[in-house]
């Protein structure tokens, strides 16, 4: 009896997994290979020799997902206009799209896929810093000029910077220089002298602190008046606040990510208290408005390189958008997947399909309009950042939207 | 100080609510739902999904509230029953007698991941049926919806004396808890007891699960911790204490608060280490009997 009951337990449990675990693969794999046919980039010219193709490696479902999303369809968009226009010598782009599922070793996967199976001559991608260190090699070695709209980890586009050509390109605020520029609006703008920290315990707001204390070392010589922290699903940031307050600061920096941003603002509100809050960029994702509304519109400052006020093509570009898409659902991850999309069109207009001379072109790019606040020439040899302090901006929410104070 | 120990007494009455679950199961059947918290996260976002549905359909708030809470514990128990049948009942006479605790994981990792693809990966908000509005004594300031989680855990609390120790159903719960055998011979079904008492523990998480869920925010791994924090609740009041579970999950939740206004890297240490003092020196929590076995 005992034993029939154990036995049958166990083949409900197995015939459980059995039932579950292929169909999570097939829905989490099936759409990568089928997705390059269904993709709006593709146009109707067919496979022959008048088309080169350019990859997209991104998240499209997992934790970063929206930023991939947004990515995609601003892409998409890039090549959709490029064709419109011509193509590059009768050569019309064909965009092709796979998600890494913010996962590290899906990302490697798919970027060799794209180098050796599908042959693109430069790619866009990611939107996790630990995806990039994972795969960057990978284009580096093959000769596969990237451009990352999303990933913002410091280290990643200055990895290869020793070596000859660097093919590793960046279109995100990264992380040293959202640090560099929220300090450049606290104490040479504002004038601030008390500074509060408040950052999480993952690596994310470690090395944000680390940099905080050593630009502010190095550059201002100043210190942090407190720092304190919280973890991951922290339900409430009320004592740090408490700590915050009593310690009188002039303005706090937050640094964490979206969800925790949330009860950071939702503390502020309870414990009526509202300091002046310089945040990195995750502030700006939409996540933190969707979990609390208004309590954005309160003196909170981010880090941001587009805002859809910041210029005539911005706002046109974010028009264009929803006219498309129907909703822009991730503003700045739109414009700087559309800005890196470019950057490689542009280069192939001007050196062809090879993707050395690409990776020149790209380095050597002037003159170049982007959406997001890149200059005419972003890059240059030793510099593969294309925004960095002198170019971010601190943005606040006013209304609901992200625009310039 | 005091909005620390205030917010500490709210967090800790929704740890007080959960470890009854680890209460009602344990004197029963003297096994436990270690995946308590995972039930609690299918209870949040079950809530959620129920609540959304009926207040667009623009049924009276509190109305939408009490089917919400309604529908929730039958789902739940519903669950609950089926991990009584599965994974406790016919591994609990196996020769391994703790292979309930991993049955009982097993099956809220299968939550978890289901969880994952039924609502996807991503941080869901769970506005209060009550608004987000703040009101303020003094200087402490108490959202709307906690004082709704206050009320309820003290609601909540009451029924569930009321029906342990006066109903006779629940003196049925506490005959099988005292003696299976003595009460089987008195017509109670043993059996019936353990999935009532399963049932109603899962019932218990998804209340819960619906009373977190605005503080916290919902996602499919929110269950993880405060299933953890609740069941430390119930080892420091003592596993066969309500009462001591409730003092229990109340101090554990203020010391959390005051403790984080010391150092807020500490917080959850200072949990755990609060445990292990309690287990140290009080093994048997600090409300337990002390119980010798007579052979």
């Amino acid at each position: 009896m005992k034993a029939k009951w154990l036995l049958s337990a166990v083949l409900l449990c197995s015939m459980g997994f059995a039932g579950c675990a292929p169909k999570v693969d097939q829905q989490t794999s099936a759409p990568a290979p089928a997705n390059p046919a269904s993709e709006p980039g593709q146009t109707s010219s067919g496979g022959d020799a008048g088309e080169f193709k350019i990859g997209l490696a991104i998240s499209l479902s997992g934790g970063t997902a929206k930023f991939g999303e947004a990515v995609k369809r601003a892409a998409a968009m890039a090549v959709d206009e490029f064709n419109e226009a011509g193509g590059a010598n009768g050569q019309k782009a064909k965009l092709i799209v796979y998600d890494d599922e913010a996962k590290p070793e899906k990302s490697v996967e798919i970027v060799q896929r794209l180098i050796n199976q599908d042959k693109v001559v430069a790619f866009i991608g990611p939107a996790n810093s630990g995806n990039g260190k994972a795969h960057i090699k990978y284009p580096q070695e093959a000769g596969i000029p990237e451009v990352i709209p999303v990933a913002t980890g410091t280290g990643i586009t200055t990895q290869y910077a020793d070596q000859e050509k660097n093919y590793i390109f960046r279109v995100a605020p990264y992380d040293r220089g959202q640090v560099e520029t929220m300090l450049k609006f606290i104490v040479e703008e504002k004038k601030y002298a008390k500074i509060g920290l408040l950052h999480d315990t993952t690596g994310y707001g470690q090395g944000g602190k680390a940099d905080v204390e050593d630009v502010l070392k190095t550059k201002y010589n100043m210190q942090l008046t407190i720092a304190e922290s919280f973890q991951v699903n922290d339900t409430s940031m009320e004592s740090q606040l408490t700590k915050m307050r009593e310690a009188n600061v002039d303005v706090v920096i937050f640094y964490g990510l979206a969800p925790e941003a949330a009860q950071y603002l939702k503390s502020r509100e309870k414990l009526n208290y509202f300091p002046v809050t310089v945040a990195s960029w995750a502030m700006g994702d939409p996540t933190v408005k969707e979990l609390v509304g208004d309590l954005v519109n309160k003196d909170v400052y981010m880090v941001q390189s587009f805002t859809v006020d910041q210029s005539p093509e911005a706002a046109a570009f974010h028009e264009k958008v929803k006219a498309k898409y129907g909703d822009d659902i991730f503003p700045i991850a739109s414009a700087q997947g559309y800005d890196c999309a470019n950057l490689i069109l542009e280069a192939v207009k001007k050196a062809g399909t090879d993707p050395k001379a690409i990776r020149d072109a790209i380095e050597n790019t002037d003159g170049f309009r982007g959406i997001t606040a890149i200059d005419a020439k972003p890059f240059t040899k030793e510099n593969h950042e294309a925004l960095n302090s002198d170019n971010m901006f601190l943005a606040t929410y006013k209304d609901g939207l992200i625009v310039k104070p | 100080m005091l909005q620390a120990v205030v917010s500490g007494f709210i967090l800790g009455s929704i740890y007080a609510i959960i470890a009854q679950g680890y209460y009602i199961t344990y004197v029963t059947t003297r096994t436990l739902n270690f995946g308590q918290g995972d039930f609690l996260m299918v209870g949040a976002l079950l809530g959620l999904t129920s609540l959304g549905a009926l207040m667009t359909s623009g049924i009276n708030v509190f109305l939408a509230l009490l089917l919400t809470l309604a529908v929730t514990c039958l789902v739940m128990g519903l669950l609950g029953w089926g991990l009584e049948r599965i994974a406790i009942r016919p591994l609990q006479n196996n020769f391994i007698s703790i292979s309930w605790i991993l049955s009982t994981v097993a099956v809220s990792m299968m939550f978890r991941n289901l969880a994952m693809l039924v609502w996807g990966r991503n941080v869901i908000p769970f506005p209060s049926p009550f608004g987000s509005g703040v009101l303020r004594f003094g200087g402490v300031g108490i959202a709307k919806h906690e004082i709704f989680i206050a009320v309820c855990a003290l609601v909540i609390m009451g029924c569930l004396f009321i029906f342990l120790k006066k109903s006779l159903l629940g003196k049925a719960l506490a005959a099988v808890a005292c003696n299976p055998e003595a009460a089987a011979l008195m017509g109670i079904n043993p059996r019936a007891m353990a999935i009532l008492a399963f049932a109603l523990s899962s019932a218990l998480a998804g209340i819960g699960g619906i009373l977190v869920g605005p503080i916290t925010n919902t996602a499919f791994f929110m269950g993880a911790t405060l299933g953890l924090k609740a069941f430390a609740a119930a080892i420091i009041g003592g596993l066969d204490n309500p009462v001591g579970i409730l003092i229990g999950g109340l101090l554990l939740g203020v010391l959390e608060q005051v403790f984080a206004l010391g150092s807020s890297a500490y917080k959850d240490a200072s949990a755990f280490v609060l445990i292990l003092i309690v287990l140290i020196f009080m093994p048997q929590g600090l409300f337990g009997k002390k119980v010798k076995e007579k052979f």
